[in-house]
């Protein structure tokens, strides 16, 4: 009798493995597509700047809510491969380099390499306020282009403005106030350091900083309940028509940095370079690539 | 003094049986707003949604109403060519909660007839109360326990080439399904007279007869209600099924592909929609459509159940 539930057993284990593996179409060479949700600025840009401006993402392309979910989710899933900004690398990824054409060497996303214009996937990051600012923001933004503004910026792995354009760090002290910031997921890591060492610096100011992606924090500054809004992107003319028409005045860009988006893939994948163009064949609609074996270099992590 | 009291009293008499009558008349009408209230609330609710995507059908919005119904594209913020097709968030979540059902309703019909039928004393009282519990824990922690534990289990249990998918929504959605089907379930095998099972026995009928043939068709009112409960709790569901899912927008091939439902598309979406936009009213016809999905379960289970109730009546 034990023998016959040991056997049955068994038989039912392989049964249910051989379901699992072949019935349920798990494929371990499958690359598995992670982006980000419609309405973040950084799908807008990666839309435009691999995918193309008229095309369209593929379907099943696994959508996350925020630039660190796409890093935790490549770093649990080994056949993965997402985009997501440089500053969000952890020790379960690894970041390729990118090249703009298939076959060429690829340029790893660090900081020199984004600013030289070499890294193909970086994006200018703005301020925007309706009209000209308080006094107190104004002082604000001013730190924030500064060397001190600029010193942080750059400790959290973003690209931090060229020499001509860092200004000085503002003299004197800022006026009491309160400054209300919202946007881009892309900035939200750095732009709270920014409101910690300001207020740290500055006490009687106060500065509160909200994220929901770059798309709600125009339609706050839209609606007048924002006093800054971070865009990881330029603001349409249709946005910028939309605050003259609410508040009757003209909208005013900051641009305080630039990001590099980095494409991450699982630490033990064996790929190091990908190319815009194979990039292209990954994530958009009728795209040839879906598997790792098609592309140079790589096996998919055991 | 004493007289002073006396004028008092009566006075107080009189009051008390002034305000009886105005406290009564007052508690009936109180009862009546709160029966009518139901039905207003959810009127206007409709209107409200409705109202906000009604503009669709007659504004400039470049929306067309067979395409909704007919695509599988499901691209709104599109700088060029937005698509607006419902089709794979709609088979998204029936796959989520086909699933979801079929694992929730024989574990939580199974599970009420043990705690109602099978289990007594201390076992049952703790039963009960841990299944309260299991009620009782947010979905955003059940999403948490999709993410960090199920996740792994699938991709290196199962092979699976991401973690987050149907299967990882299913499991979630019949864990929190579960436990309202439970304790409904139970009631209502509960409410079934002891003479009933008394009657089985007498006819020298196993336990297990006597639930499949007399404890189950006396409560199918109860036990139907039960498990859609449970299909109400799945389909609504947002927080959970948003981290679990994968939210990737297609028709899925097999149970290990990830979906994105029709709730985690409103709640990942809304808010950063163009207020008042296309995409933001597109989002508010898709909580119609829920609207009538929900409808629909719900007519769906009084009809079942008045056929049930004429039969038995025949």
């Amino acid at each position: 009798m034990k023998t016959v539930n040991t056997k049955l057993a068994a038989l039912f284990a392989a049964a249910w493995a051989t379901v699992a593996l072949t019935g349920c179409g798990g494929d371990p060479d499958k690359i598995v597509v992670v982006g980000r949700q419609n309405s973040s600025g950084t799908y807008g840009y990666f839309l435009e700047e691999v995918v193309g401006k008229d095309a369209h993402f593929r379907q099943g392309i696994s959508a996350q809510n925020g630039s660190k979910e796409v890093v935790e989710l490549v770093s649990k899933t080994p056949g993965a491969i997402g985009y997501s900004g440089m500053g969000y690398a952890s020790d379960d990824v690894k970041m390729l380099h990118v090249s703009k054409k298939k076959g060429e060497t690829g340029t790893e996303p660090t900081i020199e390499m984004a600013r030289a214009g070499k890294y193909p996937l970086s994006r200018p990051l703005y301020i925007y306020t309706a009209g000209e600012p308080s006094e107190t923001a104004k002082h604000y933004i001013a730190w924030i282009k500064s060397s001190e503004g600029q010193e942080i910026l750059k400790q959290e792995h973003y690209v931090p403005l060229t020499e001509a354009e860092t200004g000085a760090v503002p003299s004197g002290n800022p006026p009491d106030g309160q400054i209300k910031v919202a946007g881009s997921d892309t900035m939200i890591q750095v732009a709270g350091k920014w409101a910690q060492v300001y207020m740290k610096k500055f006490p009687n100011v106060k500065i509160v900083v909200e994220g929901g992606g770059s798309g709600k924090g125009i339609t706050s500054l839209i609606d007048g309940q924002t006093d800054l809004c971070n865009a990881s992107r330029e603001m349409k003319d249709k946005e910028k028509a939309d605050v003259k028409a609410k508040s009757g005045k003209d909208t005013v860009e900051n641009k305080v940095g630039m990001d590099a988006l980095a494409i991450y893939v699982h630490k033990d994948n064996k790929l190091n370079d990908i190319s815009i163009e194979e990039l292209k064949e990954i994530y958009g609609e009728d795209g040839a690539i879906t598997k790792w074996s098609q592309l140079n270099g790589a096996t998919k992590a055991e | 003094m004493a007289t002073a009291e006396v004028v008092e009293t009566g006075v107080t008499v009189e009051r008390d049986t002034g305000s009886f009558r105005l406290g009564e008349w007052l508690i009936v009408a109180l009862i009546h707003v709160c029966g009518i209230s139901a039905i207003l609330f959810v009127l206007a609710i409709f209107a409200f949604v409705f109202g906000e995507a009604a503009p669709l059908f007659w504004g400039d919005y470049g929306f067309s109403f067979a395409e909704f119904a007919t695509s599988t594209h499901w691209s709104p913020a599109h700088p060029t060519s937005p698509h607006y097709g419902i089709v794979a968030l709609f088979v998204g979540t029936l796959a989520v909660s086909v699933l979801s059902m079929a694992l929730a309703v024989p574990l939580g019909l199974g599970a009420a007839v043990y705690v109602s039928e099978f289990c007594e004393g201390k076992r049952k009282e703790t039963l009960k109360i841990v299944i309260e519990l299991l009620a009782a824990i947010p979905s955003v922690v059940w999403g948490f326990i999709g993410v960090m534990v199920m996740s792994p289990i699938i991709i290196h249990g199962l092979g699976a080439s991401i973690g987050t998918n149907i299967l990882n929504g299913g499991v979630i959605l019949a864990l929190m399904s579960v436990p309202v089907i439970v304790s409904v379930g139970e009631d209502a095998l509960k409410a079934v007279p002891d003479s009933f099972r008394e009657a089985g026995l007498a006819l020298g009928a196993s336990r297990w007869e006597i639930v499949y043939r007399v404890l189950f068709p006396a409560a199918k009112n109860g036990l139907l209600a039960a498990v859609l409960l449970g299909v109400g709790r799945a389909i609504g569901e947002t927080m959970a099924v948003l981290m679990a899912t994968g939210h990737a927008v297609q028709i899925p091939t097999s149970v290990l592909d990830p979906v994105q439902t029709l709730t985690a598309t409103i709640a990942a979406e809304m808010g950063e929609a163009e207020q008042h936009g296309t995409q933001f009213r597109v989002l508010f016809l898709i909580g119609v459509v829920l609207f009538a999905v929900a409808f629909v379960v719900n007519l769906t289970a009084d009809i079942i159940v008045k056929g049930i109730r004429g039969k038995q009546n025949d």
